[in-house]
């Protein structure tokens, strides 16, 4: 009866460590996706374009400039005001 | 609008705040009281599909551009292939065009008639008028703050005949500002050569 439950419990562990290895390389495929996700936001922020307000005070302009990028200004203000002008029974995104 | 007033649109940039849009000006050197003006064209602003001459526009980029052609046919049924462009961009929609009485000018060549440019002046040599003008070494930068309606749109459609079997489809994105100054500086070292400033008191 012991033999039997050993060698039961060895075929168990056998299954287990049969199935985990895909478990696991699906485990790193899941963790691997949010680093990629990232790095590309990274390289989407990370925009030759300026991001703040333009100082009036400068007394040279920095090199390279690039200033505001127009497209992303209009499409910011688009987009708010498609926000603003939703029903107040719709929801925002 | 309330909210658009005090909403973030990117980054650290508020509707409030001073923006920046680099342009490549037009340049022009006169050799004999060794000149260079610098300028900016303006062309119309068309609301929908009407102008609106309250605005001055000067483009700032130009977005997508497409093609396609298709087969057309005459009332006689003979057949030509028309080709139909595309063409998208993005520009400033000029408010307060008075606020620079002195700075624009009308200019006229055989392609322009009744044009407003920005113009500036700065005595230069001719070998370094030359310089800038053959490396591009100049950019203007228009200073402005968004002012309502912030944006806008228009579209010019020039249709195809049969004799001349091209049309074109250009639509402008608009981005409605009141000009602060304009300023034109060197690329390469950063350095500012002039500065157009509002006549009128800022508001």
């Amino acid at each position: 009866m012991k033999k039997i439950f050993i060698l039961m419990f060895v075929v168990f562990l056998q299954i287990i460590l049969c199935v985990n290895p895909s478990d696991s390389a699906d485990k790193e495929k899941k963790s691997v996706q949010p680093i990629s996700t990232s790095k590309e936001k990274q390289t989407r922020s990370v925009s030759k374009y300026l991001n703040a307000s333009f100082n009036l005070a400068v007394d040279r302009v920095p090199t390279p400039f690039f200033g505001h990028n127009i497209e992303e200004v209009y499409k910011a203000i688009e987009k708010r005001k498609k926000v603003e002008e939703k029903s107040e029974f719709e929801t925002s995104e | 609008m309330s909210n658009l007033s005090r909403a973030l649109l990117f980054g650290s940039v508020g509707m409030d705040a001073v923006f920046a849009f680099v342009v490549v000006p037009n340049l022009k050197y006169d050799a004999d009281t060794q000149t260079l003006s610098m300028y900016l064209p303006t062309s119309i602003v068309v609301d929908k599909s009407n102008v609106d001459s309250s605005r001055l526009a000067i483009k700032v980029k130009v977005g997508r551009e497409w093609e396609k052609k298709s087969i057309g046919q005459n009332i006689y049924g003979a057949k030509v292939v028309i080709t139909k462009y595309f063409r998208e961009t993005f520009e400033l929609a000029i408010h307060n065009m008075s606020s620079f009485k002195s700075s624009i000018f009308e200019f006229e060549d055989e392609y322009h008639r009744n044009n407003q440019v920005f113009v500036s002046q700065v005595k230069k040599k001719p070998a370094e008028a030359q310089d800038a003008k053959n490396k591009n070494k100049i950019a203007a930068l228009i200073l402005a703050k968004l002012t309502p309606p912030y944006i806008s749109e228009g579209h010019i459609i020039l249709g195809p005949t049969f004799e001349f079997p091209s049309g074109s489809y250009s639509k402008m994105f608009y981005v409605d500002v009141d000009v602060m100054e304009i300023w034109f500086y060197d690329k390469t070292t950063g350095a500012i050569m002039a500065k157009i400033k509002r006549e009128d008191k800022n508001p």
